[in-house]
Protein backbone atom coordinates (compact mmCIF):
# COMPACT_ATOMS: atom_id res chain seq x y z
CA UNK A 1 0.00 0.00 0.00
CA UNK A 2 2.03 2.72 -1.26
CA UNK A 3 -0.46 4.92 0.61
CA UNK A 4 -1.47 8.51 0.12
CA UNK A 5 -1.10 9.62 3.44
CA UNK A 6 2.57 8.57 3.07
CA UNK A 7 2.39 10.44 -0.45
CA UNK A 8 0.92 13.49 1.00
CA UNK A 9 3.29 13.35 4.06
CA UNK A 10 5.17 16.60 3.18
CA UNK A 11 5.11 18.64 0.19
CA UNK A 12 8.92 18.14 -0.61
CA UNK A 13 10.57 14.61 0.05
CA UNK A 14 13.62 14.69 -0.88
CA UNK A 15 13.64 11.84 -3.41
CA UNK A 16 10.79 8.92 -3.31
CA UNK A 17 11.56 5.30 -1.01
CA UNK A 18 12.16 2.35 -3.14
CA UNK A 19 12.85 -1.01 -1.33
CA UNK A 20 16.47 -0.87 -1.92
CA UNK A 21 16.63 2.17 -0.05
CA UNK A 22 14.52 0.91 2.66
CA UNK A 23 16.63 -2.33 3.13
CA UNK A 24 19.89 0.28 3.31
CA UNK A 25 17.89 2.67 5.47
CA UNK A 26 17.11 -0.04 7.85
CA UNK A 27 20.00 -2.10 7.45
CA UNK A 28 22.31 0.82 8.28
CA UNK A 29 20.30 1.54 11.37
CA UNK A 30 20.38 -2.14 12.85
CA UNK A 31 24.19 -2.07 12.68
CA UNK A 32 25.45 1.42 13.99
CA UNK A 33 22.22 1.67 16.60
CA UNK A 34 23.73 0.42 20.19
CA UNK A 35 21.65 0.59 23.12
CA UNK A 36 18.21 -0.88 22.10
CA UNK A 37 15.18 0.52 20.87
CA UNK A 38 15.43 4.24 21.73
CA UNK A 39 18.59 4.99 19.50
CA UNK A 40 17.19 2.76 16.30
CA UNK A 41 13.88 5.29 16.82
CA UNK A 42 16.01 8.57 17.37
CA UNK A 43 17.98 7.17 13.89
CA UNK A 44 14.82 6.43 12.37
CA UNK A 45 13.24 9.54 13.15
CA UNK A 46 15.86 11.57 11.52
CA UNK A 47 16.08 9.83 8.11
CA UNK A 48 12.56 9.44 7.92
CA UNK A 49 11.01 12.84 8.84
CA UNK A 50 14.04 15.06 9.27
CA UNK A 51 16.28 14.08 6.65
CA UNK A 52 14.27 12.45 4.12
CA UNK A 53 11.07 13.96 5.11
CA UNK A 54 8.97 11.32 4.15
CA UNK A 55 6.55 11.62 7.28
CA UNK A 56 5.67 14.63 8.73
CA UNK A 57 6.25 14.76 12.76
CA UNK A 58 2.55 14.57 13.96
CA UNK A 59 2.27 11.36 11.17
CA UNK A 60 5.07 9.72 12.65
CA UNK A 61 3.61 10.51 16.53
CA UNK A 62 0.49 8.95 14.94
CA UNK A 63 2.18 5.78 13.68
CA UNK A 64 4.29 5.13 16.75
CA UNK A 65 0.60 5.72 18.90
CA UNK A 66 -0.22 2.56 16.26
CA UNK A 67 2.63 0.63 16.95
CA UNK A 68 2.02 0.87 20.86
CA UNK A 69 -1.40 -1.35 20.43
CA UNK A 70 0.55 -3.76 18.39
CA UNK A 71 1.95 -7.36 20.54
CA UNK A 72 5.31 -8.27 20.50
CA UNK A 73 8.34 -5.83 19.38
CA UNK A 74 7.11 -1.89 18.94
CA UNK A 75 10.04 -1.23 16.73
CA UNK A 76 9.56 -4.01 14.48
CA UNK A 77 5.91 -2.95 13.93
CA UNK A 78 7.12 0.86 13.42
CA UNK A 79 9.90 -0.69 10.50
CA UNK A 80 6.81 -3.03 8.61
CA UNK A 81 4.48 0.02 9.02
CA UNK A 82 7.10 2.86 7.88
CA UNK A 83 8.19 0.37 4.57
CA UNK A 84 4.02 -0.53 3.59
CA UNK A 85 3.12 3.56 3.61
CA UNK A 86 6.38 4.52 1.74
CA UNK A 87 6.58 1.50 -0.57
CA UNK A 88 3.65 -1.31 -0.14
CA UNK A 89 4.61 -4.84 0.49
CA UNK A 90 7.36 -4.63 -0.92
CA UNK A 91 8.66 -1.78 1.37
CA UNK A 92 7.30 -3.51 4.31
CA UNK A 93 9.46 -6.77 3.34
CA UNK A 94 12.39 -4.98 2.53
CA UNK A 95 12.54 -2.65 5.47
CA UNK A 96 11.85 -6.01 7.86
CA UNK A 97 15.05 -7.60 6.55
CA UNK A 98 17.24 -4.51 6.78
CA UNK A 99 16.44 -4.20 10.11
CA UNK A 100 17.05 -8.07 11.02
CA UNK A 101 19.32 -9.33 9.04
CA UNK A 102 21.99 -8.00 10.14
CA UNK A 103 21.42 -7.40 13.66
CA UNK A 104 20.42 -11.29 13.99
CA UNK A 105 23.72 -12.25 12.24
CA UNK A 106 25.37 -10.18 14.83
CA UNK A 107 23.60 -10.94 17.43
CA UNK A 108 24.27 -14.65 17.33
CA UNK A 109 27.79 -13.77 16.49
CA UNK A 110 28.44 -12.33 19.67
CA UNK A 111 26.00 -15.08 21.40
CA UNK A 112 28.63 -17.52 20.13
CA UNK A 113 31.67 -15.30 21.10
CA UNK A 114 30.31 -14.61 24.81
CA UNK A 115 29.26 -18.84 25.25
CA UNK A 116 33.13 -19.50 24.75
CA UNK A 117 34.66 -16.31 26.58
CA UNK A 118 32.74 -16.86 29.63
CA UNK A 119 34.28 -19.67 30.58
CA UNK A 120 37.31 -18.62 30.79
CA UNK A 121 38.52 -17.33 34.09
CA UNK A 122 40.18 -14.05 33.46
CA UNK A 123 36.80 -12.47 31.49
CA UNK A 124 34.44 -14.15 33.83
CA UNK A 125 34.35 -11.39 36.28
CA UNK A 126 33.99 -8.97 33.61
CA UNK A 127 31.14 -10.98 31.84
CA UNK A 128 29.09 -10.91 35.55
CA UNK A 129 29.80 -7.36 35.78
CA UNK A 130 28.12 -7.08 32.50
CA UNK A 131 25.05 -9.39 33.34
CA UNK A 132 24.62 -7.01 36.47
CA UNK A 133 24.51 -3.56 35.14
CA UNK A 134 22.37 -5.43 31.84
CA UNK A 135 19.85 -6.01 34.21
CA UNK A 136 20.09 -2.62 36.28
CA UNK A 137 19.29 -1.38 32.63
CA UNK A 138 16.78 -3.79 31.71
CA UNK A 139 14.76 -2.80 34.68
CA UNK A 140 14.88 0.97 33.67
CA UNK A 141 13.75 -0.08 30.23
CA UNK A 142 11.06 -2.12 31.31
CA UNK A 143 9.40 0.70 34.40
CA UNK A 144 9.71 3.04 31.40
CA UNK A 145 7.13 1.58 29.17
CA UNK A 146 4.52 1.88 31.75
CA UNK A 147 4.29 5.86 31.29
CA UNK A 148 2.74 6.10 27.96
CA UNK A 149 -0.14 3.83 29.56
CA UNK A 150 -0.33 5.25 32.51
CA UNK A 151 -1.03 8.58 30.86
CA UNK A 152 -3.95 7.12 28.83
CA UNK A 153 -6.00 5.68 31.77
CA UNK A 154 -5.69 8.63 33.66
CA UNK A 155 -7.06 10.63 30.36
CA UNK A 156 -10.37 8.68 30.70
CA UNK A 157 -10.84 9.68 33.91
CA UNK A 158 -10.97 9.26 37.79
CA UNK A 159 -11.74 4.92 37.71
CA UNK A 160 -9.67 4.09 34.55
CA UNK A 161 -6.76 6.14 35.84
CA UNK A 162 -6.97 3.94 39.45
CA UNK A 163 -7.09 0.94 37.19
CA UNK A 164 -4.12 1.89 35.50
CA UNK A 165 -2.53 2.13 38.79
CA UNK A 166 -4.13 -1.08 40.27
CA UNK A 167 -3.11 -3.43 37.98
CA UNK A 168 0.14 -3.28 38.07
CA UNK A 169 0.46 -3.41 41.67
CA UNK A 170 -1.70 -6.58 41.92
CA UNK A 171 0.14 -8.18 39.73
CA UNK A 172 3.34 -6.99 40.93
CA UNK A 173 2.12 -8.54 44.90
CA UNK A 174 0.84 -11.50 42.96
CA UNK A 175 3.88 -13.00 41.03
CA UNK A 176 6.04 -11.99 44.02
CA UNK A 177 3.84 -14.41 46.22
CA UNK A 178 2.05 -16.92 44.51
CA UNK A 179 3.47 -19.02 41.67
CA UNK A 180 0.58 -18.04 39.13
CA UNK A 181 0.77 -18.70 35.56
CA UNK A 182 2.32 -15.21 34.29
CA UNK A 183 0.05 -15.74 31.58
CA UNK A 184 -3.18 -15.65 33.66
CA UNK A 185 -1.72 -12.23 34.86
CA UNK A 186 -1.16 -10.71 31.41
CA UNK A 187 -4.68 -12.12 30.00
CA UNK A 188 -6.42 -10.85 33.40
CA UNK A 189 -4.91 -7.20 33.33
CA UNK A 190 -5.54 -7.07 29.75
CA UNK A 191 -8.94 -7.74 30.04
CA UNK A 192 -9.50 -5.49 33.36
CA UNK A 193 -8.16 -2.68 31.47
CA UNK A 194 -9.83 -3.36 28.15
CA UNK A 195 -13.16 -3.50 29.69
CA UNK A 196 -12.32 -0.45 32.35
CA UNK A 197 -11.35 1.29 28.60
CA UNK A 198 -14.38 0.27 26.86
CA UNK A 199 -16.83 1.45 29.83
CA UNK A 200 -14.85 5.03 30.37
CA UNK A 201 -15.16 5.67 26.37
CA UNK A 202 -18.74 4.58 26.50
CA UNK A 203 -19.59 7.11 29.12
CA UNK A 204 -17.45 9.84 27.32
CA UNK A 205 -19.17 9.21 24.13
CA UNK A 206 -22.51 9.16 26.07
CA UNK A 207 -21.57 12.81 28.12
CA UNK B 1 11.93 -29.23 20.26
CA UNK B 2 12.55 -27.00 18.19
CA UNK B 3 8.84 -26.54 17.46
CA UNK B 4 7.55 -26.50 20.64
CA UNK B 5 10.38 -23.43 21.58
CA UNK B 6 9.13 -21.74 18.46
CA UNK B 7 5.52 -22.22 19.85
CA UNK B 8 6.76 -21.07 23.41
CA UNK B 9 8.57 -17.82 21.99
CA UNK B 10 5.71 -16.87 19.62
CA UNK B 11 3.21 -17.24 22.24
CA UNK B 12 5.03 -15.01 24.74
CA UNK B 13 5.77 -12.61 22.28
CA UNK B 14 1.70 -12.18 21.30
CA UNK B 15 0.98 -11.57 24.51
CA UNK B 16 3.92 -8.93 25.41
CA UNK B 17 5.00 -5.45 24.92
CA UNK B 18 8.19 -3.97 23.80
CA UNK B 19 11.56 -5.49 24.14
CA UNK B 20 11.95 -7.39 27.39
CA UNK B 21 7.93 -7.91 27.63
CA UNK B 22 8.02 -11.65 26.62
CA UNK B 23 10.88 -12.55 29.57
CA UNK B 24 8.59 -13.74 32.12
CA UNK B 25 6.48 -15.75 30.26
CA UNK B 26 9.47 -17.18 28.54
CA UNK B 27 11.53 -17.27 32.11
CA UNK B 28 8.18 -19.73 33.80
CA UNK B 29 8.11 -21.99 30.68
CA UNK B 30 11.82 -22.61 30.27
CA UNK B 31 12.64 -22.79 33.44
CA UNK B 32 10.11 -25.08 34.01
CA UNK B 33 10.62 -27.07 31.48
CA UNK B 34 14.70 -27.12 32.52
CA UNK B 35 15.52 -26.23 28.77
CA UNK B 36 16.90 -23.15 30.20
CA UNK B 37 18.37 -21.59 33.23
CA UNK B 38 18.50 -18.14 35.17
CA UNK B 39 22.23 -18.26 33.90
CA UNK B 40 21.18 -18.63 30.53
CA UNK B 41 18.64 -15.54 30.65
CA UNK B 42 21.04 -13.53 32.70
CA UNK B 43 23.38 -13.74 29.54
CA UNK B 44 20.66 -13.40 26.99
CA UNK B 45 19.99 -10.14 28.55
CA UNK B 46 23.11 -8.87 28.48
CA UNK B 47 24.06 -10.03 25.02
CA UNK B 48 20.68 -8.44 23.90
CA UNK B 49 21.63 -4.91 25.72
CA UNK B 50 25.33 -4.85 24.01
CA UNK B 51 24.65 -5.90 20.64
CA UNK B 52 23.07 -3.96 17.87
CA UNK B 53 19.51 -3.57 16.66
CA UNK B 54 16.74 -3.93 19.22
CA UNK B 55 16.76 -4.92 22.87
CA UNK B 56 14.15 -7.51 21.89
CA UNK B 57 16.96 -9.48 20.16
CA UNK B 58 18.09 -11.08 23.10
CA UNK B 59 15.47 -13.65 22.81
CA UNK B 60 17.47 -14.63 19.95
CA UNK B 61 20.30 -14.73 21.75
CA UNK B 62 18.33 -16.85 24.33
CA UNK B 63 16.88 -19.09 21.57
CA UNK B 64 21.09 -20.13 20.52
CA UNK B 65 21.82 -20.48 24.30
CA UNK B 66 18.81 -23.29 24.63
CA UNK B 67 19.61 -24.95 20.97
CA UNK B 68 22.24 -23.62 19.09
CA UNK B 69 21.42 -21.92 15.57
CA UNK B 70 18.07 -23.72 14.88
CA UNK B 71 17.08 -22.28 18.35
CA UNK B 72 18.35 -18.49 17.21
CA UNK B 73 16.61 -18.78 14.11
CA UNK B 74 13.15 -20.30 15.26
CA UNK B 75 13.52 -17.25 18.11
CA UNK B 76 13.87 -14.66 15.37
CA UNK B 77 10.78 -15.99 13.75
CA UNK B 78 8.57 -16.28 16.62
CA UNK B 79 9.79 -12.53 17.83
CA UNK B 80 9.36 -11.32 14.08
CA UNK B 81 5.43 -12.32 13.37
CA UNK B 82 3.48 -10.34 15.96
CA UNK B 83 4.30 -7.23 15.29
CA UNK B 84 3.45 -7.52 11.56
CA UNK B 85 0.00 -7.12 12.99
CA UNK B 86 0.31 -3.76 12.78
CA UNK B 87 -0.52 -4.12 9.18
CA UNK B 88 -4.15 -4.75 10.43
CA UNK B 89 -4.13 -2.30 13.16
CA UNK B 90 -2.87 0.87 11.08
CA UNK B 91 -6.34 -0.36 8.33
CA UNK B 92 -8.56 -0.63 11.58
CA UNK B 93 -7.43 2.51 12.63
CA UNK B 94 -7.81 4.46 9.17
CA UNK B 95 -11.56 2.87 9.05
CA UNK B 96 -12.54 4.57 12.18
CA UNK B 97 -9.86 3.56 14.73
CA UNK B 98 -9.15 1.12 17.08
CA UNK B 99 -11.82 -0.27 19.22
CA UNK B 100 -11.29 1.03 22.67
CA UNK B 101 -11.61 -2.54 24.53
CA UNK B 102 -8.43 -3.41 22.05
CA UNK B 103 -5.79 -0.38 23.05
CA UNK B 104 -7.35 -1.14 27.03
CA UNK B 105 -6.47 -4.64 26.80
CA UNK B 106 -3.12 -4.08 25.14
CA UNK B 107 -2.54 -1.23 27.68
CA UNK B 108 -3.07 -3.46 30.71
CA UNK B 109 -0.58 -6.18 29.34
CA UNK B 110 1.93 -3.52 29.26
CA UNK B 111 1.56 -2.26 33.04
CA UNK B 112 1.52 -6.02 33.85
CA UNK B 113 4.41 -6.41 32.09
CA UNK B 114 6.10 -3.12 33.59
CA UNK B 115 5.72 -4.84 37.02
CA UNK B 116 6.39 -7.85 36.40
CA UNK B 117 10.15 -7.61 33.99
CA UNK B 118 11.98 -6.32 37.07
CA UNK B 119 10.64 -8.74 39.82
CA UNK B 120 11.58 -11.80 37.08
CA UNK B 121 15.02 -10.04 36.26
CA UNK B 122 15.71 -9.54 40.37
CA UNK B 123 14.70 -13.13 40.43
CA UNK B 124 17.30 -14.18 37.72
CA UNK B 125 20.29 -11.83 39.42
CA UNK B 126 19.29 -13.67 42.67
CA UNK B 127 19.98 -17.31 40.78
CA UNK B 128 22.95 -16.22 39.30
CA UNK B 129 25.17 -15.74 42.27
CA UNK B 130 23.59 -12.35 43.87
CA UNK B 131 26.19 -10.75 46.16
CA UNK B 132 27.32 -7.22 46.80
CA UNK B 133 29.05 -6.23 44.34
CA UNK B 134 26.55 -7.44 41.79
CA UNK B 135 23.77 -5.58 43.65
CA UNK B 136 26.06 -2.18 43.64
CA UNK B 137 26.73 -2.90 40.27
CA UNK B 138 23.12 -2.98 38.86
CA UNK B 139 21.94 -0.54 41.08
CA UNK B 140 24.53 1.96 39.45
CA UNK B 141 23.36 1.16 36.24
CA UNK B 142 19.84 1.41 36.67
CA UNK B 143 20.85 4.88 37.84
CA UNK B 144 22.77 5.58 35.00
CA UNK B 145 20.44 4.26 32.40
CA UNK B 146 17.44 6.25 34.43
CA UNK B 147 19.62 9.25 33.98
CA UNK B 148 19.90 9.40 30.33
CA UNK B 149 22.87 10.82 30.38
CA UNK B 150 25.22 7.92 30.20
CA UNK B 151 25.01 6.00 27.02
CA UNK B 152 24.56 2.12 27.29
CA UNK B 153 27.63 1.31 25.66
CA UNK B 154 29.99 3.05 28.01
CA UNK B 155 27.60 1.70 31.05
CA UNK B 156 28.30 -1.49 29.73
CA UNK B 157 32.01 -0.72 29.47
CA UNK B 158 32.50 0.27 33.07
CA UNK B 159 30.31 -2.32 34.29
CA UNK B 160 32.79 -4.81 32.32
CA UNK B 161 35.92 -2.98 34.17
CA UNK B 162 34.50 -2.60 37.29
CA UNK B 163 33.14 -6.44 37.09
CA UNK B 164 36.72 -7.56 36.13
CA UNK B 165 38.29 -5.52 39.14
CA UNK B 166 35.94 -6.61 41.58
CA UNK B 167 35.73 -10.56 40.58
CA UNK B 168 39.83 -10.96 40.35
Amino acid sequence: MPSSIASSATSAPTEPATARSLLRAWAVMGVISFGGGQSIQLYAYRHFVQRRRHFRPAQWSEMWGICQLVPGMNLIALCVLVGARLAGAGGAVASLAGLLTPSIAITIAVTYLYARLAAIPAVGGAMRGVVAASVGMAMVNAIRIAGPPLAATRRLGRLAGAAGLVVPAVAGLLVFVTSLPIYALLVGGGIFVAAITWMASSQGAEG
Amino acid sequence: MIAAFFWLCLKASLLSSGGLGNLPSLHQDLTGLHWANSGDFAHAVAIGQFAPGPTGLWTIALGYLVAGLAGALAAALAVSLPPQLVLVFDRAYHYGGAHPAVAGFVRGITLVVAVVVPVVLLKVLANTGFDLRSGLLAAGALVGAGSRRVPPAVLLAAAAVAGFVLYR
